[in-house]
């Protein structure tokens, strides 16, 4: 082995990539036994398991000998009914799915997939011009916030949170009469289409006295308008074009994850990753960033900085390529080289704590790339004072490189609102304190939660005379509220969104109200009287506005075929060929730069404030499904945590898990501390979205609102770079739920690694999880174009197993999986697709501690490299349907069996639940229910809650306690396309005929599937061609049916 | 005779329990599967024989889903209003019809031919295949109530299954392979 590595270090091949998955294999001291067993161990322990459950064997008895008595005095057959409708509509039919097209209101174009009138899953809809068929898990888990049992049903009046019945037209009357005094406020949330917009300004025109204010939490399209205008004079926020830059770097902007857009960025980022075609090109992507977030563990380089330092960061390689260089046409400016001599790398990496070097580096990149490389930043990370200053500092560094007006499209802006600025809600706050504002309506804004705990809201909303919530649920602001009249989720909505400029597209209503709702619009007609602007409802308003595009854009025939195609489609986009041009640059306001700090600032501890992709800003945090996917890097679920580098935490002498106090000049944080590698040594990050006080069941006293410490400048919310005074140990510790170290029930001693093969027993641990194995594998760029056949870590020798049982001849279909490691970024899309579409119950973090979460795929973060700046690598882990699967061989009886297909089905009602097949499987993907997991969905003492039962899909069996399931490679989806080919008459399926849930919501297209003995489909030529193909532990003979390509980082 | 009931004074309790049990378990033992002749008693009186039998109606006039969908479906009230606009509009039955259609309520009728919830059966392909109803509803023509015939349990399944796997031997119909794999109806 020893000779190999040699061997390797003389091909210019890495010597040795060590992965680790947690800290805890790195054998350091301060973050050991965090993991608690799956299984409970002694028989005391199953007793306290049992007590926790409310049952002792006692009581088993009891209940038993209750329930035989029961059973033979009630001898009857449980009996189901049969509710046909009374007049059935002729265009549906009982046990087919019906598909709509519809759109998020992120502006993602969706396929919305129903049964029996039910919405029961939200996929991609692939012709989508900007979305491409790419799904965020957000998006994706708001199926369940359509179902979500807390959600306000009727209209109610309000006294201090308590409801009290009252009839709609009631509430609507005496909100119409305090509409009409006048000094009326509209406080939405961000209002991205364009014809809720129109109605909303139809409603303040015909209702006067009034004003609107929009909260949009997410500072970072405020930032990038406010920088474009002091820049260019055009307040807005350019279309970055991902498609015409080689190089990408991301100033503290999380464009794959959490930025505004993120689903179309992060396909079209994907798009220029994609070796599968061929190619060896890709583009590169470095970040400079504070939190570990999605985009950065993507990053081919990566450079952790402080909060608030972005600025300075972007400053400092404008300096590189001006100063040091003298290059570009602004090395003559005095002005711009007076600020930036102050910011020069070297000055920088002094004052910052940042790798010069690096910096260096990346402008002489920038500097190549020119006209074909991309400055994106913005984010709340990066609201550390003035609203502006990261993006007029990225604007520069865009104008300085020439990629404005080419890969910055300032021709086709976002058309998103940015949502007032915060001065104008905080002056909104400060007149409701003042009692100028009357009447308050609040519309899908929650100010009580968003707003910085300085503002102080409630004291405020004490003020107004009346307040109408208008919201889904009784949330924070709507505990001050005077009445709700609640309003529908958007798949029970008509609306539509207009991304960029000519790009339209549909929302069309899936399932009529459940409840007794409106739409945020409708309700606004209906607070006008019944009618605005001359329409009776707003679905007459969207036709109108959809009438006049039929018009601008010359498209001819009748309206009626226009609009049906367009709902069928989901989207109308004659604007989306605009989205390729290129245009010529504006010219930079050197003016601008007095905006900017003059100098360096000084170092110290600092705070900052991220959102992270499951909960964003907390509006949906009220879904098991958001709470529960892990976090893409840390991998914790269900709540928020301060992340500190282990570095600092051994300084301090903090544990993992410890709770601090963080102390700022605003207040104090009481948070779990979560020590995670590859931040900077001077940063606290907390996320926000947590901490949510009346969201319902699921979401409440989760975590803590980090917005309570924000800080209110003159000119915006500072939610970054703020000063830590002091980290105080409390002395208690938290156990943070996390799905990554389950896997790892040991501990790693340099004479002992407990992961190692069983065939080196005592094998020392030698700093990688993988131990060599084939887990995952990755190149350079540089290496691949070179030699494409070989990848780090080189795979050790183990002695190959014999296969058990090798009789299979597949002489029809074999189903096969590929994934593309380079192109998945991790953002956990899929998983909560599988979640949904599988019936798979979400467990709660008590359970999630102990390793008995249920998701059947799972995404495996790999941490390579040091602990201040590791390397990620990202693997969806499912059941790999092993041709010789070690599962099948030990269950006694026959519950998991092997197909002709080659796939590994399970029998559920087979199943004993002895759990061999879970110990034998290499890849821990078999998940055994220790509960009846629905009743106690989210991991609480209660039943499913209506109306959750409806979004189940029921193809899918719902699994009872006691069972064993798994990936099962969507086998419902698989049979119906059989039956379908059947039915027809065909011999043989299609290739594309079946797409997995995850496939389906993939916005990078990493995953593909398909029959592998047919040499014309997809997966089979990629197979074949593809040299980066390998299977993860192959070694162990069991020939898994998926197929990973393996990672290639854009490097030398 | 006292020390009987000292015995049953102490032990009552339990011996009332233990002969519950033995004789529940003796009772439900004793009695035939409750799966086969279930029968039970719709809101509506309807009668296969009349309907089926004697006007001779095709099944698919109101089991509409059965050659698309995986349900054969039961029809709406509209289907059934289609002719009880007219015919027998005065029985009891028919009138409780009609206040359906008119109030907009749907009638709840009881499904005899339950599957448990893991399986997942499909009319579509097995209609498609040429089988007759009564293959696997029996008579259903002769029924004035619908009666569970055969034992419809998974052995009853699978043995018609298994004869139709044996005839992949036979040029021409390889699309049967497969069929009595667990993951054809478990999933």
């Amino acid at each position: 082995m020893k000779d190999k590595m040699k061997a390797n270090g003389n091909n210019g091949v890495e010597a040795k990539r060590k992965y680790w998955q947690s800290l805890e294999e790195r054998t350091a001291p301060e973050v050991a036994s965090w993991q608690l067993p799956e299984f409970p161990g002694t028989v005391d322990e199953m007793k306290a398991e049992a007590k926790k459950s409310g049952y002792s064997r006692k009581d088993f008895l009891k209940f038993m000998g209750a329930g035989a008595v029961m059973f033979s005095a009630a001898c009857r057959r449980p009996t189901e009914q049969i509710v046909p409708a009374v007049i059935q509509p002729p265009e549906y039919l009982t046990g087919i799915p019906s598909f709509y097209s519809s759109t998020a209101p992120d502006g993602t174009g969706l396929i919305v997939r129903t049964r029996e009138g039910r919405p029961i899953k939200i996929a991609g809809n692939p012709d989508h011009p900007l979305s491409r068929g790419g799904v965020s898990s957000w998006n994706v888990a708001s199926l369940y916030d359509l179902y979500d049992p807390d959600r306000q049903r009727k209209p109610a009046r309000l006294s201090r949170g308590r409801k009290k019945r009252a009839s709609e037209s009631e509430l609507v009357d005496e909100a119409m009469g305090k509409i009409s005094e006048g000094s009326y406020v509209l406080l939405t949330g961000p209002v991205d289409s364009p014809s809720t917009r129109s109605a909303i300004n139809a409603f303040l025109k015909s209702n006067s006295g009034g004003r609107h204010v929009e909260i949009r939490q997410d500072p970072t399209l405020r930032q990038i308008a406010a920088g474009q205008k002091v820049c260019y004079g055009q307040e807005l926020v350019p279309h970055y074009n991902f498609e015409k830059a080689k190089l990408v770097v991301s100033i503290e902007g999380d464009f794959m994850g959490t930025m505004p857009g993120a689903p179309y960025y992060a396909s079209s980022f994907g798009g220029r990753r994609d070796l599968r075609t061929g190619k060896k090109s890709m583009n590169r992507l470095v970040a400079f960033e504070s939190i570990f977030s999605l985009t950065g563990s993507n990053a081919d380089l990566r450079q952790p900085i402080r909060p608030g330092d972005a600025t300075a960061i972007a400053l400092s390689l404008a300096a590189h390529i001006v100063v040091e260089r003298g290059n570009s046409k602004y090395a003559g400016n005095g002005e711009v080289r007076g600020l930036l001599s102050n910011y020069v790398p070297a000055k920088a990496a002094s004052k910052l704590n940042v790798d010069g070097k690096m910096i260096e580096e990346v402008a002489e990149e920038l500097w190549k790339n020119r006209g074909s490389s991309l400055v994106i930043g913005g984010s709340p990370l990066a609201a550390s004072g003035k609203n502006e200053s990261l993006a007029v500092a990225v604007n520069l560094l865009n104008s300085i490189l020439d990629n404005d007006g080419k890969t910055v499209d300032y021709k086709n802006p976002l058309q998103f609102s940015a949502g007032s600025s915060d001065r104008e809600v905080a002056k909104l706050v400060g007149d409701m304190k003042a009692g100028k504002v009357k009447t308050l309506i609040v519309a899908g804004a929650n100010p009580v939660y968003m707003l910085p705990g300085s503002l102080k809201v409630s004291e405020a909303l004490e003020k107004v005379d009346y307040i109408l919530s208008l919201n889904d649920r009784v949330d924070e602001t709507g505990a001050l509220a005077h009445a709700i009249l609640p309003s529908s989720h958007y798949l029970e909505s008509w609306g539509d969104a207009e991304m960029y400029s000519g790009v339209y597209s549909v929302q069309q209503p899936v399932i009529r109200p459940l409840y007794q709702t409106l739409s945020l619009e409708d309700r606004l007609i209906q607070l006008n009287g019944g009618s605005l602007a001359g329409f009776s409802s707003f679905h007459e308003m969207l036709k109108d506005r959809w009438k006049k595009i039929q018009s601008s854009s010359g498209k001819g025939g009748s309206f009626t075929g226009f609009w049906q195609s367009a709902l069928q489609a989901g989207h109308f986009a004659p604007g989306a060929k605009r989205l390729k041009e290129t245009s010529g640059a504006r010219n930079f306001n050197t003016g601008a730069l007095t905006r900017l700090p003059r100098s360096l600032k000084s170092a110290g501890t600092k705070l900052g404030m991220y959102y992270n992709v499951q909960v964003m800003d907390g509006t949906g945090a009220n879904n098991a499904y958001r709470q529960e996917l892990p976090e893409p890097v840390t991998k914790i679920v269900w709540e928020n945590y301060a992340c500190m580098l282990p570095a600092t935490a051994r300084k301090l002498n903090l544990k993992q898990g410890t709770i601090v106090e963080v102390a700022t000049s605003e207040g104090s944080l009481y948070l779990p501390l979560l020590l995670i590698p590859g931040i900077h040594p001077d940063a606290v990050l907390v996320s926000l979205g947590y901490g949510r006080e009346a969201a319902g069941r699921i979401a409440n006293k989760r975590g803590v609102n980090a917005m309570n410490v924000a800080r209110v400048s003159s000119d915006s919310f500072v939610l970054s770079g703020m000063d830590v005074t002091e980290i105080r140990n409390t002395g208690d510790r938290h156990i943070l739920a996390s799905t990554q170290m389950v896997y790892r029930t040991g501990f790693n001693s340099e004479n002992r690694a407990f992961f190692a093969p069983g065939s080196m027993p005592d094998a020392p641990y030698n700093g990688s999880s993988q131990y060599d194995r084939p887990i995952v594998l990755e190149t350079t760029l540089e290496h691949f174009k070179k030699d494409p056949t070989h990848f780090t870590p080189e795979k050790a020798e183990y002695p190959r197993n014999a296969a058990v049982m090798t009789s299979w001849d597949y002489n029809h279909i074999r189903w096969h999986m590929a994934i593309d490691l380079t192109l998945c970024n991790g953002c956990g899309a899929c998983v909560t697709s599988c979640n949904i579409e599988n019936n798979i119950p979400m467990v709660g973090p008590e359970q999630v501690s102990i390793g008995r979460e249920m998701h059947w795929l799972r995404i495996d973060r790999y941490f390579s490299g040091s602990e201040e700046n590791p390397e990620v690598a990202h693997q969806p882990m499912l059941c790999q349907h092993c041709e010789n699967a070690p599962c099948e061989n030990v269950c006694p009886v026959a519950a998991t069996q092997h197909n002709s297909e080659g796939i590994n089905v399970m029998a559920y009602n087979r199943c004993i639940g002895t759990r061999y097949c879970a110990n034998n499987c290499p890849y821990k993907v078999r998940r055994f229910n220790w509960f009846e997991n629905w009743n106690y969905m989210e991991g609480f003492r209660q039943k499913l809650h209506d109306p959750q039962q409806l979004g189940f899909n029921p193809d899918v069996t719902v699994r009872s306690r006691g069972v064993i399931e798994k990936c099962s490679f969507c086998l419902h989806r698989i049979s119906n396309a059989r039956r379908e080919m059947r039915a027809r008459g065909d011999e043989k399926m299609m290739d594309g005929t079946v797409v997995t849930a995850c496939q389906e919501v993939c916005p990078t297209k990493a995953i593909s599937f398909g029959d592998i003995n047919d040499k014309t489909s997809e997966v089979a030529k990629l197979v074949k061609r593809e040299t980066r193909g390998y299977k993860v532990l192959d070694f162990l003979a069991v020939n898994p049916s998926v197929t990973y390509l393996a990672k290639v980082r854009n490097k030398a | 005779m006292e020390a009987l009931l000292r015995i049953i004074k102490k032990h009552g309790g339990k011996i009332f329990f233990l002969v519950l049990i033995f004789g529940g378990a003796g009772y439900v033992l004793g009695k035939d599967p409750k799966y086969v002749g279930y029968s039970p008693d719709q809101p509506i009186p309807f009668s296969h024989k009349i309907h089926a039998g004697e006007l001779k109606i095709n099944c698919q006039y109101c089991h509409v889903g059965v050659e698309r969908s995986q349900h054969a479906t039961v029809p709406d009230t509209a289907t059934c209003i289609k002719c009880h606009e007219y015919v027998a509009s005065d029985s009891k039955d028919i009138q409780y019809l009609r206040q359906s259609y008119k109030q907009g309520v749907p009638i709840r009728w009881l499904k005899v031919h339950d599957l448990p919830d893991h399986v997942r059966f499909t009319h579509k392909p097995h209609i498609a295949k040429g089988f007759e109803c009564a293959t696997c509803h029996g008579e259903v023509e002769t029924m004035d109530k619908v009666k569970l015939n055969p034992d419809f349990n998974m052995g009853w399944c699978v043995n018609c299954h298994r004869d139709f796997t044996e005839q992949k031997e036979k040029p021409g119909n390889n699309r049967t392979v497969q069929i009595t794999e667990c993951g054809t109806c478990h999933y």
